[in-house]
């Protein structure tokens, strides 16, 4: 009896769920791995700052219906479910006598793709599955103190089952390289004798974090990324812009990719506290066959709700038309300091000193 | 410990297919014939045509019923049913563009009344 009224409710939304359906395609799907490839990297470019001891993101993202992301094939419509389980794990501790050098090491897995069930680790490999990972992994050494850092580290893609539906790919290993000097990020990957990609990232934003201003016009400067790409595509460079809006808490972001497509993508995130451990965004994303899609998500620690997030067009196979729920935590450290990926001030602890006003009669010492 | 038990049980619940439990991931399909032509062959037809995929093989005659085949189609697909008419020399294919097919068993009759065709899941 208890597992009726659950079976039901399984079953209107099985009815209703047309309603939200909005399929992802075979190409879609195989074309996301540079995307990944580049967001790792990216990942990376961000979390490895000086001084900055640790950094986690775990994500999986949670569609329970087959008819939420099912694949468009040159079939037809295949229903099943769209994945993609993401982790991080960076660290670096101050090592030798004087603690002067860090040392540290940073890998990221991500594991996506289509399969006709829903699964954690073990996928139902059936046909028409296709299923990928990606990792990346490196050893780090910095020198907080000089603002100095490098990391060098390998890349490897991994299709562990496709079928001939899908357009054809091979596992491949990158090299990729990384160094930075203050607010100057410098950053390639190598596939054989070939270079893939160069980045440069200028974050001239003043952050408390790091050692910089709390407030000011300095927390007003932009940061801006800009990445070229050597692969297939015409589009070879693309182009972030990051801005602090106002007090380090409203954030945009636009995306442009050029020569060809310009403008891809706009946000506009809020962050309750500047530790970004909380966000609220509202997303604009230019579809490449042209129009926009509208669209937005809340991010709280252990889940992330969306609908027609440009982060989910953009990093899960063009999903959209559906909630994704995604459950996910990430948070960087550095020392005692709690903060989330690439944020201005660290969390407010509770073992902070809180001053009040001279005369109230509380927190003085008698 | 009955807590650690719950905590592992619940974990290697999580870790493989949730959806085996509500959906099924094939489709065993039969058809009954009830046109006056003699069906040879029900296949799945791509969206522009150019391909197809057989499923089943069987020859029904009209009035007969196909045996029961399982099949890796569960979505929306278009569905092509070849069939000879008496005294013709040739294959003809009847298209049923979008049909929607579900996890598990599918009994279908295929009809055909004054050239309008139908494929009605029962």
């Amino acid at each position: 009896m208890i597992f009726r009224k659950p079976a039901f409710l399984f079953f209107i939304l099985l009815n209703v769920s047309w309603l939200f359906a909005d399929p992802v395609s075979v190409d879609d799907i195989v074309k996301t791995a540079p995307i990944t490839r580049d967001r790792q990297l990216q990942e990376f470019q961000q979390a490895f700052r000086p001084g900055v001891n640790s950094y986690f993101n775990l994500g999986i993202s949670y569609t329970p219906l087959s008819s939420q992301l099912p694949l468009e094939s040159p079939y037809g419509v295949h229903n099943g479910f769209a994945f993609r389980h993401h982790a991080t794990v960076f660290f670096s501790i101050p090592t030798f006598k004087e603690k002067s050098i860090d040392l540290g090491a940073f890998w990221s897995a991500e594991r996506h793709g289509w399969d006709t069930e829903d699964f954690l680790f073990f996928p139902a490999y059936e046909k028409f599955s296709f299923i990928r990972s990606i990792q990346t992994g490196g050893i780090t050494i910095s020198q907080p103190k000089l603002k100095l850092g490098g990391a060098l580290g390998v890349q490897y893609l991994n299709v562990e089952k496709t079928d001939n539906v899908y357009p054809d790919q091979s596992d491949s290993l990158y090299f990729w390289g990384h160094a930075y000097w203050s607010k100057i990020a410098i950053q390639t990957s190598f596939y054989k004798t070939k270079w893939r990609h160069v980045r440069l990232a200028i974050d001239l934003e003043s952050k408390a974090l790091l050692g910089g201003d709390s407030s000011g016009w300095k927390t007003y400067l932009p940061n801006f990324d800009v990445a070229l790409f050597n692969g297939e595509s015409k589009d070879s460079v693309k182009v972030t812009w990051e801005q602090n809006l106002y007090k380090q808490l409203l954030y945009s972001r636009v995306t442009a990719f050029f020569p060809d497509r310009g403008f891809s993508s706009a946000t506009l995130t809020l962050y309750p506290d500047p530790s970004r451990m909380f966000g609220l965004e509202a997303s604009l994303y230019r579809k490449k066959e042209g129009g926009y899609v509208f669209g937005g998500g809340i991010e709280v620690p252990f889940l992330r709700i969306a609908y027609n997030q440009a982060y989910d067009i953009e990093n899960f196979f063009g999903a959209k038309g559906t909630v994704i729920v995604e459950l996910q935590l990430a948070f960087s450290t550095l020392g005692k300091y709690f903060f989330g990926l690439n944020a201005a001030k660290a969390a407010p602890m509770e073992d902070e000193q809180v001053k009040l006003p001279s005369g109230s009669g509380k927190g003085t010492l008698k | 410990m009955k807590q650690l038990f719950f905590l592992i049980t619940t974990f290697f619940l999580l870790t493989g297919c949730l959806s085996h439990w509500f959906v099924e991931s094939e489709v065993r399909l039969q058809v009954e014939n009830k046109t006056p032509y003699t069906i040879v062959g029900v296949s799945v037809v791509s969206l522009d045509s150019t391909m197809q995929k057989n499923w089943i093989k069987d020859t029904i005659p009209p009035g007969e019923r196909s045996s029961v085949v399982a099949g890796d189609w569960i979505g929306t697909f278009n569905l092509g049913v070849s069939y000879i008419k008496e005294g013709e020399n040739s294959v003809f294919v009847q298209i049923f563009e979008a049909e929607e097919l579900n996890g598990g068993s599918i009994f279908a009759q295929i009809s055909e009344k004054d050239g309008f065709w139908s494929f009605n899941q029962k």
